[in-house]
């Protein structure tokens, strides 16, 4: 059955350093089908109107977290917004907040990198692991997996960063994704490096620089609910500095 | 070094003071940190009662002369249709608060349902059991209040 072919507004942020001295807006009328999501839409517009438009995008199925973006002012992935849910409505696509603009819809993130690997990403080896064998296995129970499956999510878009108000303000907080990594680490039961990452959960830029606004958790495509890691991340916090009170290194 | 001339001027907006009136989300979380001035409002409300008693000349068997201080707080102030209404505002504003501060306790709790399952305590659990908590709480401070009326 033939689709008939729609048409819709949609304005986006242009940025050239080479020539621009802020960024400016450009608007296209963009024809779409229930299928069309907003990247395929940068697709048509860079194709057929503007090929120097530049945006980030690889997988195409929010896996790998590289075209967050602003439309309407909501961080979204733009391979995973469809223009079918804002028809009759005009689109306007923006670069990620909180972040540089580098050109056009592409940001820079390496903050959100540089913070992502400053909290130790990885599973730490306890002491008593430190010398086991490659091929031996960690044992875990679905329910100690699922005790983190959830913050494991993360694919990094910075979409929370965009929407977190706390970062807007003071670019020293380590910020939701990042945080909540650190909070997946801290308890998986494989892991040992606990004691080396609380010193950045505890810091003044670590977990009580968050104010339970909760944007983060509304607007994370992949349902991670930073802000939910964050919160068990103040518990954790906070029960360290009491132990810490009797129990002194 | 590489002979490539760069053109990266990275451009980083301005943070408008308006930034929490571009999203609903957001209105609303500052609403609910602005609740905050009206539990103020009720703490000064308090000590000020509180202190106007402390100047009343506590005998025996005192006379209106002797407590006119804190009468003068119950039916002046207190009593004043304004600050009834403020009041009545800062209850509003304080059980707005409460509910999305409820709402967050499930977030902040995850505990499973037993040891060996994979399913969380239901959301409703918890969030109930805080209304609980809260209905309990209120029903004996109004026993006691009324039980100690003289």
């Amino acid at each position: 059955m033939e689709q008939s072919k729609k048409t819709m507004k949609i304005t986006v942020v242009r940025y050239r350093p080479e020539q621009d001295e802020k960024p400016w807006e450009q608007t296209f009328d963009v024809p779409y089908i229930h299928e069309t999501s907003v990247l395929e839409a940068l697709f048509y517009i860079k194709d057929h109107f503007e090929p120097s438009l530049s945006f980030r995008w690889s997988c195409r199925m929010a896996v790998c977290g590289s075209c967050g973006m602003m439309v309407n002012g909501v961080p979204h992935l733009a391979c995973k917004t469809f223009l079918r849910d804002y028809e009759g409505k005009s689109m306007h696509i923006a670069p990620l907040d909180n972040f540089p603009i580098e050109r056009d819809l592409v940001v820079d993130i390496s903050d959100l990198i540089e913070k992502i690997e400053r909290i130790k990403p990885y599973i730490i080896p306890a002491e008593k692991d430190k010398n086991m064998p490659l091929t031996k296995a960690y044992r875990q129970t679905p329910q100690q997996m699922e005790a983190y499956r959830q913050f494991a999510q993360c694919i990094n878009c910075g979409c929370c960063y965009a929407a977190c108000p706390q970062y807007k303000l003071n670019k020293e907080f380590i910020g939701p994704a990042a945080l909540t990594l650190l909070y997946r680490y801290n308890i998986d039961n494989r892991d040992g490096g606990k004691a080396l990452r609380m010193p950045y959960l505890n810091a003044e830029e670590g977990v009580w620089s968050c104010t339970s606004v909760g944007y983060c958790s509304e607007v994370c495509p992949k349902h991670v609910d930073p802000s939910a890691a964050l919160l068990l991340g103040k518990k954790m916090s906070a029960t360290d500095y009491v132990i810490r009170m009797f129990k002194p290194e | 070094m590489s002979e490539i001339k760069s053109y990266r001027k990275p451009y980083t907006p301005k943070v408008e003071f308006t930034w929490w009136t571009k999203v609903p989300y957001l209105t609303r979380y500052m609403l609910r940190e602005g609740t905050c001035v009206m539990a103020l409002f009720v703490c000064c409300e308090l000590l000020l009662g509180i202190f106007l008693f402390a100047m009343c000349n506590l005998v025996d068997n005192p006379t209106e002369a002797d407590v006119a201080p804190y009468l003068w707080w119950v039916n002046s102030f207190v009593g004043n249709p304004l600050v009834m209404l403020l009041n009545l505002a800062a209850l509003g504003a304080t059980l707005f608060h409460t509910v999305t501060w409820f709402a967050l306790m499930p977030k902040s709790m995850r505990v499973f349902m037993n040891k060996n399952t994979t399913d969380l305590v239901p959301d409703m659990f918890m969030i109930g059991g805080l209304y609980g908590a809260l209905a309990g709480c209120t029903l004996v401070i109004l026993v006691v209040a009324f039980a100690t009326i003289p």
